[in-house]
């Protein structure tokens, strides 16, 4: 088809193409409605099935990347964030040594029971922050994060405070027995575990937790100098501290994720029900697509006999799956975004970001042209001459 | 002088491979004239459909020629047949075969590519339907119509893009009698205003006063004509 031909056809047949395309698809308004709200609930279940991938991801990774440091200390084979391994307190003052460090911290991360004031038992994660308080809460709703240096003081989240009979700052718990006080009230620190993260000091979590001694901690944080990158610090650090493993934080990060995501299993029933609904809206546009060209078989015979060409049937056929495609996508996108900001203040976090929305919406482009094709087909199978035959 | 308009050379049509081989068209050659309207009569399975159909450039002969104009048929090129089919040919089925999910009017107007302007193709809409007593309809689907109204609807959509032969497959068939003849008036009276070659298949003999010509079929050959 050469350009010229091209534009010739676009100019005249467009008109023509588009009316025969929307009048066959909105003949029977309500067949068309089902089918574009069927391919809707097919996004709508791939997109939110994306959203939670999304969302634990960056459940998993929040605190690690929110401390925003370059590089973490741990102890080998540690498999993700939530389960550290003692590692002597001296570590921290050896990377503090090295000159290529502009600064490093400790954190200490120990599970641990918290009894409500009620006498009720949960499981939490304590995550036990050093002097500056690098690791803790971005975000807090009531009181300030200095606080949680003080004896015995907590910072437990909004999403948790239910869960952790938390209603107000100053309410007491305790942890295996030692009293806490809640100093502050922090936002968005979800977990992805049933165990609540409750922020605290280092030395509050060897005081609540006998396993750890007073010299240890689980990381060591660090910071390069200026112009240092995450990479280069790693090799300096990893060349000081051969014993331990040193990575940096984005390494971190996606090792705290591909541990719940892949050896827990969890993320592959996800990855499965996201496939689920691109297969189900696959199916549905297909079979609605073929359904209304099937019955328009006699139809597009006649189309065929008064001179629409190939390509002006297979733009109808096109068009129509891109309506499906278009239409469900933007409904399923609206039906996400309500299910996303209802899931907001909830502790399951739907999340999205352009890459995965955008590929999400490929995805669906893809498997609506996959659907066409099969309907194309069927329109190049007719015969012009049956309409003397009907 | 007539001018020879569509012509057929030794024309063959066989369905089924041998031994199951059937001959439908047994060598036609014919003559159809610009501005004359041709009836095809002869019994069922005589051929007629299929005449139709290679003439129409729906359906490939097994051997000969078509000639349209001073043009002959590549019958193995669709796209050329496509557009033979769009440009120069009208068609008017049994069953009138309006697309059910176009108004009337939208059946007329998108039943040809735009070459002329929305406006110049509505009024050549409105004064179709208007001659063939349909205007009031226009904004109707053709299930809402009778049957005597689709036809007339059909014969609109075939002469709209003003094509030089149309070929009609028993357009009144369906249709008792009076309504047959209403149809009949007014397609004959559309294709002299409009010039056009009609060739058109039909059982019934009462039609045939309306024609220039009548051409006899019976197993597939030309067994008679005579022009009135």
């Amino acid at each position: 088809m050469n350009i010229t031909f091209f534009r010739l056809w676009l100019r005249e047949e467009w008109g023509r193409m588009w009316a025969v395309a929307m009048g066959m698809l909105f003949f029977n308004r309500v067949r068309c409605l089902v089918a574009v709200a069927g391919v809707a609930a097919a996004f709508f279940l791939g997109a939110t099935q994306a959203g939670l991938v999304v969302g634990w991801c960056r459940i998993n990774s929040a605190i690690i990347l929110n401390a925003n440091v370059d590089v973490w200390v741990m102890a080998r084979q540690t498999a993700s964030f939530d389960f550290g391994t003692a590692i002597p307190r001296q570590s921290m003052y050896r990377v503090r040594s090295i000159p290529e460090v502009r600064w490093a911290e400790a954190m200490l991360v120990a599970w641990n029971t918290w009894q409500r004031a009620d006498g009720r038992r949960t499981n939490i994660l304590l995550i036990g922050l050093d002097d500056s308080n690098v690791g803790g809460p971005w975000q807090m709703q009531r009181g300030v994060l200095e606080d949680v240096q003080q004896p015995d003081s907590v910072i437990v989240d909004e999403l948790y405070a239910d869960i952790l009979g938390v209603r107000q700052l100053l309410d007491r718990a305790e942890l295996t027995g030692r009293r806490a006080v809640v100093r502050g009230i922090s936002e968005g620190v979800r977990t992805f575990t049933a165990s609540p993260f409750v922020f605290t000091s280092i030395k509050t979590v060897i005081a609540a937790d006998r396993r750890y001694r007073p010299d240890e901690i689980t990381y060591v944080m660090a910071r390069g100098t200026d112009g240092q990158t995450p990479e280069e610090l790693k090799a300096i650090v990893s060349q000081a501290l051969p014993e331990l493993e040193v990575i940096t934080s984005a390494e971190f990060a996606n090792r705290t994720i591909a541990y719940w995501m892949l050896e827990t299993g969890a993320g592959f029933s996800v990855v499965l029900t996201g496939i689920l609904g691109l297969v189900v809206g696959t199916i549905i546009c297909s079979q609605t697509l073929y359904t209304i060209t099937a019955e328009n078989l006699g139809n597009y015979a006649t189309l065929s006999a008064i001179g629409f060409g190939r390509e002006t049937l297979i733009c109808v056929v096109a068009v129509q799956s891109l309506f499906f495609t278009i239409g469900g996508i933007i409904l399923g996108t609206g039906l996400y975004s309500v299910c996303a900001w209802a899931m907001s203040r909830t502790q399951i976090s739907i999340q999205m970001n352009p890459e995965v929305y955008i590929s999400l919406v490929v995805i669906y482009f893809i498997t609506g042209a996959l659907a066409a094709t099969i309907a194309i087909r069927a329109v190049l199978s007719v015969d012009p001459a049956t309409v003397f035959s009907r | 002088m007539k001018t020879t308009f569509v012509e057929t050379q030794n024309l063959v049509k066989k369905f089924g491979t041998a031994p199951n081989e059937h001959t439908v068209l047994q060598g036609i050659s014919a003559q159809f004239y610009a501005a004359e309207a041709t009836l095809l009569l002869g019994p069922s399975g005589s051929g007629k459909t299929t005449f139709l159909s290679i003439l129409g450039c729906l359906l490939s002969p097994s051997s000969g020629k078509v000639i349209l104009g001073d043009r002959e048929v590549d019958f193995a090129n669709k796209q050329e047949l496509t557009e033979i089919r769009r440009e120069a040919l009208g068609f008017i089925f049994q069953q009138s075969q309006l697309l059910p999910f176009l108004t009337v009017r939208d059946n007329l107007f998108y039943s040809v590519p735009a070459r002329q302007s929305a406006a110049a193709r509505r009024q050549r809409a409105q004064d179709l339907m208007e001659s063939l007593g349909i205007d009031q309809v226009g904004h109707l689907y053709p299930g809402q119509l009778s049957g005597g109204q689709r036809q007339r609807a059909s014969i609109a959509r075939a002469v709209f893009g003003s094509p030089h032969v149309i070929f009609a497959d028993e357009p009144t068939a369906a249709l008792d009698w009076e309504n047959a003849t209403r149809v009949m008036e007014m397609l004959i009276s559309r294709v002299r205003e409009e010039g056009t070659t009609l060739l058109m298949v039909a059982h019934d003999t009462r039609l045939i006063p309306y024609f220039d010509r009548v051409v006899h079929l019976e197993g597939g050959q030309i067994t008679g004509q005579h022009t009135s």
